[in-house]
């Protein structure tokens, strides 16, 4: 009896067959997403993994890609003399469904996500367009006085309220610059591109299938214009939120490609590629009065105290890079790298400089008065709830425990919670990631006095007036030097230690060609890439 | 009888209320803001939102907002997953928890009663000891442990099913047998122990003395009777079960409620968490409300009580 059945479960586990995944020679390109994609709202969309979903869907007027800016539905541009009127010329394109692209399906898209009944967080990335601030925060009604006209079919205007050089790598590597067809958006309401009947795109892919929290099925769009370009035929995105399925799956080769993999799992696949930049991580110390962060030399002697080599060796994921400024070392001016150009530097070596750190931890011990770094009132080091976070806590509290016998207490909250009380204040130190966006000054904008995105609580009347001042400034040149001069302060006064910008490995198959992983961390770029056996 | 389901009937009801105010309450005391995520939205920005969500606005106020909508049976719009509705995603979730977590249960059910029958007959015995040894198992390893290492030994291992995914046939056995052991585990030891206290009850040796035949006196006056405490629990087992679990939905890639769960929850996701807390606490009340009057059906007391 019992042999029977036995071999009734043998005879079934043997003749079922397994589903086969591998699809050779056909051009069909399978990753995995950590997360499903929260909105395909054009308006709506803040997250990575939408992000990346609509860039095969959708096409810009200029697009980032391989890190370069190419024309997408623009076929042309001009840029006024005074450099605050962009007039794009759109090229013959058609949305998946056959209706041609016109310059309205762009003036609708921009003053939809403007519009305050939209709802959108995106809406700061058009702020240097005339009257875009004062039309999302509700100071003027009137539409027609933003500076985004469709003065035919085929021409787009943008008007700038100010000379910005940055503005169109801005447009070209943000999320939001996407047309929408009003139709879509008037006949589905709320439930506007919720699914893929109530989407449509123009661009490279249309989405067939999208099953929530699981899979995305994405199919070449015959109507699109660059379609010769495109050899992929297919691409399946699987969402998998467990890195090791993940992983499993990749060594399986039921899944071509995978990204932000774990350290240990670079070990594991020696063939793993990395590449580091479009965020910066640092750390802020809360300099308001009365708190022990408020002196400088105690901030000093913790910056110089990190051993930043030796964690990011031992912790942070590959192609992650130590740095010793607030800018990013891939940000890229007029052709040169911000960084080589105007140079600038904590001082702080990579591997940390102990005996420095000790000079000034006496110094601010004497100041407050104290003998020894044990008799410090409490550090709270806020800590958001994640591995790869609470690693970086456990291996700075050691360090500065270890070489400068200063206690620092962690508190881990769930990220929410965590930026509350970075947004409140409350804390002493806390570990902050910021996209780096394309002006250098993107994560120094923030700490000018009164600003309620100071998180460091730091006041000082002259890096403030030098960043006011660059962000107006219309020569180019002028503004990158001013840049130069606030960085140095803000460096020199530590109330931020820049630590490094973090990298992201990869994995794919050796058959998957011209893929390509961007400089905004995490995000892949496959739409132009093909399968090759 | 009709008087006392339409108490049990207004019993619910004012639990299920009560369910609703204090959770919303509590998950406004949690500190965060739901906007927030690891890419920091500007101070601006983040009020920008509340206020265009009316989450400014005072908090009695949305309260009654709240519940007004929750009588018409509408949740509200997920604050993460914008364009989605929290009933839409609970629509497309519930079924896939609800198909595994059955799933689960008719594998562990039979099973699990069986192992714990057969190791109370032979107790002492080496029968006794695999089910005790399997149960502990089931019981103390934990889910992620065991469901990579299914994982491991079935699809990367011996390439006999899939991985991950909630597709095919083939696809739903690792996560089912994973979920299922540790509910065997748990049922295991019940019936073994209620079985156990069962067979020294006085009935069982007056049916003994009768000279009953010892198949009869096992089916008819052991496990009839040792099935109560299992009848008992299986109530919110099975509403437990067929929620989702956060761990087995996590690893093997499952679309299922399991992850709403935690999720909305971490990111804060008000709407999203209140309509799934409703959710489970409703089925929960109505299964517990089903059980009432049954109870009221099989025990004459409680039927002819005035």
């Amino acid at each position: 009896m019992k042999k029977w059945i036995v071999s009734i479960i043998l005879v079934a586990l043997i003749t079922i067959p397994v589903s086969c995944f591998a699809a050779s020679g056909s051009q069909v390109f399978t990753f995995a997403g950590h997360n499903d994609v929260m909105t395909l709202d054009v308006s709506q969309m803040n997250d990575e993994m939408s992000a990346l979903i609509m860039y095969a869907l959708n096409e810009a007027l200029i697009r980032n890609s391989y890190d370069q800016i190419i024309p997408g539905l623009a076929e042309s541009y001009e840029v006024s003399e005074d450099g605050t009127v962009y007039t794009f010329h759109l090229r013959d394109a058609k949305w998946s469904d056959g209706v041609p692209v016109t310059a309205k399906d762009f003036e609708y898209s921009f003053l939809r996500t403007l519009n305050p009944e939209t709802g959108s967080s995106q809406v700061s990335s058009f702020d240097s367009i005339v009257n875009a601030k004062g039309y999302y925060n509700g100071e003027i009604t009137d539409a027609s006085l933003v500076g985004v006209k469709a003065v035919d079919d085929k021409t787009f205007v943008i008007t700038l309220s100010y000379r910005d050089p940055f503005f169109l790598t801005e447009m070209a590597e943000g999320i939001n610059f996407y047309p929408i067809r009003q139709d879509y958006v008037e006949k589905f309401g709320m439930s506007y591109a919720s699914s893929p009947g109530t989407f449509i795109g123009c661009g490279p892919f249309v989405l067939k299938e999208w099953v929530q929290g699981a899979r995305i099925v994405l199919e070449k769009n015959p109507e699109y214009w660059n379609a010769d370009r495109v050899r992929l035929e297919r691409v399946v995105e699987l969402i998998i939120p467990d890195e090791n399925t993940r992983v499993g799956m990749y060594d399986l080769g039921e899944i071509d490609a995978i990204y932000s993999i774990s350290k240990v799992q670079t070990i594991m696949h020696p063939e793993f590629g990395s590449k580091s930049g479009g965020t910066l991580q640092y750390l802020a110390f809360n300099c308001s009065e009365g708190l022990v962060m408020e002196n400088m030399n105690l901030r000093k002697a913790l910056s110089f105290g990190i051993d930043r080599e030796a964690i990011v060796l031992a912790i942070a994921s590959p192609g992650t890079i130590p740095v010793d400024r607030m800018v990013d070392p891939s940000i890229i001016v007029d052709g040169k790298s911000y960084t080589e150009t105007y140079p600038n530097s904590t001082g702080v070596p990579p591997s940390g400089n102990t005996e420095q750190a000790k000079i000034y931890l006496q110094k601010a011990l004497s100041e407050l008065g104290l003998s020894r770094p044990a008799d410090l009132p409490r550090i709270n080091y806020v800590c958001m709830d994640s591995p790869i976070h609470k690693q970086y806590a456990e291996a700075l509290q050691a360090g500065w425990k270890d070489d400068l016998g200063v206690n620092v207490e962690i508190s881990i909250l769930p990220v929410p919670q965590a930026i509350g009380a970075l947004l409140s204040g409350k804390f002493d130190i806390f570990l902050v990631g910021q996209s780096t966006g394309v002006n250098p000054a993107t994560i120094m904008d923030n700490f000018t006095v009164g600003n309620s995105n100071n998180y460091a609580r730091w006041d000082n009347e002259e890096y403030s007036g030098l960043i006011a001042a660059q962000s107006v400034n219309p020569v180019l040149k002028e503004r990158l030097l001013q840049i130069q001069q606030a960085e140095a302060i803000i460096l020199d006064k530590v109330p931020v230690a820049p630590l490094w910008t973090p990298g992201t490995a990869y994995l794919s198959r050796e058959y998957v060609k011209d893929l390509h992983y961007g400089r905004q961390t995490g995000s892949i770029e496959f739409i132009f890439a093909h399968i090759e056996h | 009888m009709v008087r006392y389901i339409l108490r049990r009937f207004l019993i619910s009801l004012l639990t299920l209320w009560l369910l609703a105010a204090i959770t919303f309450f509590l998950l406004r005391l949690l500190p965060g803001n739901p906007f927030q995520s690891d890419q920091i939205l500007t101070f601006e920005m983040q009020e920008r939102m509340m206020n265009y969500y009316g989450l400014n606005r005072p908090l009695i106020e949305q309260y009654f907002t709240y519940m007004g909508n929750l009588l018409q049976g509408n949740m509200g719009y997920s604050l993460k997953y914008t364009n989605r509705t929290v009933n839409s995603i609970i629509v497309r979730a519930f079924p896939v928890s609800a198909d595994l977590g059955l799933r689960s249960l008719a594998l562990a059910l039979p099973v699990g009663l069986f192992l714990g029958i057969a190791s109370a007959r032979k107790r002492g015995k080496a029968v006794d000891y695999l089910c005790v040894v399997i149960s502990v198992i089931g019981v103390s390893i934990p889910s992620f442990i065991l469901g990579s290492f299914l994982q491991y030994i079935f699809a990367l291992r011996l390439k006999i099913l899939p991985m991950a995914q909630w597709t095919t046939e083939m696809h739903k056995v690792l996560p089912t047998v994973a979920i299922a052991l540790g509910l065997l585990a748990t049922l295991t030891r019940i019936m073994r122990a209620s079985m156990l206290e069962v067979t020294t009850q006085d009935y069982v040796k007056t049916a003994k003395s009768k000279g009953l035949s010892e198949g009869k006196i096992i089916w008819s006056h052991e496990i009839r009777n040792a099935l109560i405490p299992i009848l008992t629990m299986l109530g919110p087992m099975v509403a437990s079960v067929l929620m989702g679990t956060f761990v087995i939905e996590k690893i093997f890639a499952i679309p299922g409620l399991g992850l709403h769960f935690v999720n909305s929850i971490t990111g804060l996701d008000y709407t999203m968490t209140m309509g799934l807390t409703v959710f489970f606490g409703a089925f929960l009340v109505s299964a517990n409300f089903l059980v009432d009057i049954a109870y009221g059906i099989v025990d004459p007391r409680i039927r002819l009580a005035k």
